[in-house]
């Protein structure tokens, strides 16, 4: 340690003074250590500047409690005298002087080595649910280009599965479908179905993506979505959109109002019996279409991949694998959708049901399947579904057995106490048990705890209230694109209050469930910001990165999906 | 200047303190004198600017939940009942002495009371702040950290722990000895010198008086108290808990009754940082679209007036909210101004001639639809 130095300890996070001379003591003659209060204001950058040029340090370093999010406020300082101050996060439990001490070893100059690069003016959105389709329809709305990357054979993701939303009871077709419509018909957005990114590199302003498009088997501009395949094809298997509650054939259109509105081949299920090729009026089966993968370069990417419905089977004592009278509640919303493959009528084991019990939490505060967090919508949705149900069956009886009921979104107090005016109860109390009781019934075994009582209820539909678990692959996407993963599997955010759109790549931008849990009107108000943090840069047209800012390739294909219909109960 | 790191960083004179703008007590000008810089000036008058913008964003945020339209919480009446804004000053202040005080003393028992004007009809605020149960979940943590033999207690009626992370805060919380209490307190009352909170634990279906040396409200969020004005202003209309309507709440959040306005934060309803920022960067890019585009496009349902009818009358005037008519004095007759026009029809329904039919949707087709439903 020979270079003279400034120390700087910023304590409007960190509370009480520093033991200054301590850290003197290590350093050569010259350098000095200040405590000081909000060093992120101008004015004390401006100190900060004048001390290095009339005292000559040679280095600096900021110890300070969020060093990670304040390294851009220091990038004056780098233009003034040639040099970035040294961050060195502190914590709540460090010893601020022995920290900085053993810092001090190990300081490597950091140049503000910035180049300004320009920026390409199109967007990569990596699925295409509610949240990537109104990223992609407000950049495309500002006039730049949008790549919209989806998996499956159509857009629309869960919302499309939905029946009717709360609080506001719309019903999701009718305020999901334009959107899917106006996605399929902008000028400026690509949508690539069948597909998925399979490599990016380069870094903010020039992304070089690779998709692989997998075989539709059908030519999806001459197919005009007829339906006269699916009439004709003799195999029958069970449809993943009404996750299994009806049957699809081997060559399919996932649902009446799919966008874009083509038949797909499932090759797995097809007989080859070659049928839909004999009566397609339009010749656009393509039984010889083969995997392709097109390249293109972007300026920013958007990564709106949301969740996947927790797998209830992993909640044994709850019977969802064992008895058909349990179902969780995806199910239940295709058995209430008038769209769905009952057309709405709800009919368990032949007969409306009239004891209905919502278990809630399933698979959410749970640390015993690894989920910890809150899944944030469940209580809404379960409060939701009475209201569906009682519309089908206005005798029905329903119990929602819960924590705590988290009502906290705009409208959704007011709904919860209208469904509590309205006759449902609501049990204070984990389930702990689903079993068979002697009448062929469901009984629900759970401890009131608001009567601290243990009951049991009577139930012929039992309906699990899953939560919301990231997508299997994520950690493989995550890898991909050089992002962090949360303790939750959930993407990481930069900073979780101030930068919840950004990651810790510059120009890669998420919203949605990708980044955690929410609700509708949360997920659309977060993406139509991440598309503000799109198009930002865009519209500048240069960007400024530094060489931590590249994405580097770090392995080969990941690409495991089937090009049919990927299970959505996960 | 209202805290040492304010943004913009200067100094500012309140004339109802400060002794020169008061009625007979003379001309002081200590400060004036004072400042090197000689940028103190009396002389300084409201003044009106005009600017001309593309796009409005409102984010006017919130007003706290004034405790003392709880009167059974006593906080008018005890110093030591404060708000959880108040606590958290007190929390500041302890960050750098190391010391909670309340009264010259350190606390010992501390009760946080939650849902203070939140989720609660007699006040007239049904909603839930959304904020409250994590605040309270910090500072109970905080006052556990600063006096470890404390007794910490938060009275609650459900634990809304929603967003990243919070789950395992408030699991923390619990680890670090903080007891949560489920059941909101009737009352608060000072028995002996000591404060006493009434509450019923519904967990054990047992009331109970628990005393305290402290009590903590987690006062919730309302709506600016001006909220209306501006909405008059902006013809943004207030939804039932007052805060401002969005268009829709999955189609358009960010989005009002008026094109060109945009809401975002806690103006539209309580939330937290993280919800607020990322809702305010979705209103910048609504805001953007037609920056970036330089145009806009206009609804095509819009009212028109038939000149050789309209009489002037200025009825039509009067009934828009979105100041379209406008009265043409070279021709005598109102016109619309088709940009501000929603084409909701009420000028058409008012018009006493008959003169005013809207674009695309006019009258006759209104009475086929009304003819075809009734026949």
């Amino acid at each position: 340690m020979d270079k003279k130095t400034g120390v700087y300890i910023c304590h409007c996070g960190l509370g009480g003074s520093t033991e200054t001379e301590e850290i003197l003591k290590k350093l050569p003659k010259g350098s000095i250590v200040k405590d000081s209060q909000y060093l992120c204001d101008i004015t004390e950058q401006e100190l900060l500047i004048k001390d290095i040029n009339e005292k000559d340090l040679e280095q600096v370093v900021v110890a300070c409690f969020a060093s990670d999010v304040h390294r851009s406020i220091f990038k004056k300082v780098g233009d003034e005298v040639g040099f970035l101050p040294n961050l060195i996060k502190i914590e709540e439990s460090d010893d601020v002087v022995e920290k900085i001490i053993a810092a001090l070893d190990d300081l490597k100059p950091i140049k503000p080595e910035e180049t300004e690069v320009d920026v390409n003016p199109s967007v990569l959105v990596i699925g295409a649910g509610i949240v990537g389709e109104q990223a992609s329809l407000d950049i495309g709305d500002a006039g730049y280009k949008v790549y919209l990357v989806e998996r499956r054979p159509n857009i629309g993701g869960h919302m499309a599965q939905l029946d009717k939303t709360f609080p506001t009871l719309d019903c999701a077709s009718c305020i999901g479908t334009p959107k899917m419509v106006a996605t399929g018909q902008h000028p400026n957005i690509e949508l690539l179905t069948c597909s998925e990114v399979i490599e990016v590199s380069g870094h903010a302003g020039e992304f070089k993506v690779k998709v692989l498009r997998h075989p539709r088997y059908v030519d999806e501009n001459e197919c005009t979505g007829c339906g006269i395949c699916v009439d004709n094809c003799p195999a029958v298997v069970a449809s993943e959109f009404n996750l299994g509650v009806g049957p699809r054939k081997a060559i399919y259109i996932p649902f009446a109002q799919a966008i874009p509105l083509a038949a797909i081949r499932d090759p797995e299920h097809c007989l080859s019996c070659r049928m839909c090729e004999y009566v397609c009026d339009k010749k656009a089966i393509r039984f010889d279409q083969e995997e392709e993968i097109i390249e293109f370069e972007v300026g920013s990417i958007l990564v709106t991949t949301g969740f996947e419905l927790f797998n209830c089977d992993l909640r044994p004592e709850l019977g969802y694998d064992k008895y058909d009278r349990v179902i969780n509640a995806l199910e239940l919303e295709r058995l209430c959708a008038p769209t769905g493959p009952t057309a709405g009528e709800i009919l368990i084991h032949g007969k409306p049901p009239k004891n209905i019990v919502f278990v809630q939490c399933v698979g959410s505060r749970d640390k015993n399947v690894g989920n910890e967090y809150c899944s944030r919508v469940c209580c809404m949705y379960a409060t939701k579904q009475c209201n569906l149900v009682r519309e089908k069956v206005p005798d029905a009886k329903f119990t929602i057995c819960y924590t705590d009921i988290r009502a906290f979104g705009k409208g959704h107090e007011e709904f919860y106490n209208r469904m509590q005016d309205e006759g449902v109860i609501y049990l204070r109390g984990i389930v702990s048990e689903v079993y068979r009781g002697e009448n062929g019934m469901m009984k629900v075994r759970v401890e009131n705890t608001l009567m601290v009582e243990p009951v049991e209820l009577e139930a012929d539909l039992v309906v699990l209230s899953a939560g919301l678990v990231a997508p299997a692959d994520t950690p493989q996407l995550a890898n991909m694109l050089n992002l962090d993963v949360g303790d939750d599997k959930f993407l990481a955010e930069a900073h979780v209050n101030i930068r919840p759109m950004e990651t810790r790549v510059k120009g890669i931008y998420m919203a949605g469930c990708a980044q955690g849990p929410k609700d509708i009107s949360d997920s659309v108000a977060q993406t139509s910001g991440a598309a503000a943090k799109a198009t930002i840069p865009i519209s500048f047209g240069k960007v400024k990165i530094g060489p931590e800012d590249e994405v580097k390739v770090v392995k080969e294909t990941t690409a495991t999906a089937a090009p049919i219909e990927k299970e959505v109960t996960g | 200047m209202p805290y040492p790191f304010a943004v913009p960083r200067t100094y500012t004179i309140n004339p109802e303190l400060c002794l020169r703008f008061q009625e007979g007590e003379g001309d002081c000008s200590k400060c004036k004198d004072a400042c090197p810089e000689g940028a103190v000036d009396f002389e300084q008058t409201e003044e009106e600017q005009e600017l001309k913008i593309g796009a409005i964003v409102v984010a006017t945020g919130y007003d706290e939940f004034d405790a003392s339209l709880k009167p059974e919480l006593r906080y008018d009446l005890y110093d030591n009942v404060i708000t959880g804004v108040e606590f958290e000053k007190k929390l500041l202040e302890a960050e750098k002495t190391g010391k909670i005080e309340i009264n010259g003393k350190e606390p010992k028992d501390v009760i946080f009371i939650q849902c203070v004007g939140s989720r609660d009809k007699n006040v007239g605020n049904e909603y839930c702040s959304r904020v409250c149960c994590m605040y309270t979940a910090k500072q109970a943590t905080m006052v556990k950290d600063l006096i470890p033999d404390s007794n910490v207690t938060v009275c609650y009626i459900d634990v809304r722990a929603y967003g990243r992370g919070y789950e395992q805060f408030y699991e923390n919380a619990q680890k670090k000895g903080v007891r949560y209490w489920r059941g909101n307190p009737a009352e608060v009352y000072k028995d002996d010198g000591k404060l006493v909170v009434r509450a019923e634990n519904t967990l054990l279906g047992d009331p109970k008086e628990i005393s305290a040396d402290l009590v903590v409200l987690a006062t919730g969020m309302t709506s600016k108290s001006d909220a209306r004005e501006l909405g008059n202003l902006l013809k943004v209309p207030q939804s039932g808990d007052r805060f401002f309507l969005e268009a829709h709440p999955k189609l358009g959040p960010v989005n009002t009754a008026s094109d060109g306005v945009y809401i975002a934060g806690t103006c539209q309803g309580p939330k937290d940082i993280a919800d607020t920022l990322a809702q305010a960067s979705g209103a910048v890019m609504k805001a953007l679209i037609p920056l970036c585009q330089g145009k806009v496009f206009i609804e095509p349902i819009t009212s028109v007036v038939d000149e050789e009818i309209c009489s002037g009358c200025h009825m039509c005037e009067k009934i828009c909210v979105y100041d379209a008519p406008t009265f043409d004095e070279e021709k005598g007759v109102m016109t619309i101004n088709s940009i501000v026009c929603k084409g909701c029809g009420s000028c058409g329904a008012t018009c006493p001639s008959g003169a005013i039919s809207m674009n695309h949707f006019r009258d006759q087709q209104l009475f086929a639809q009304i003819n075809m439903l009734s026949s």
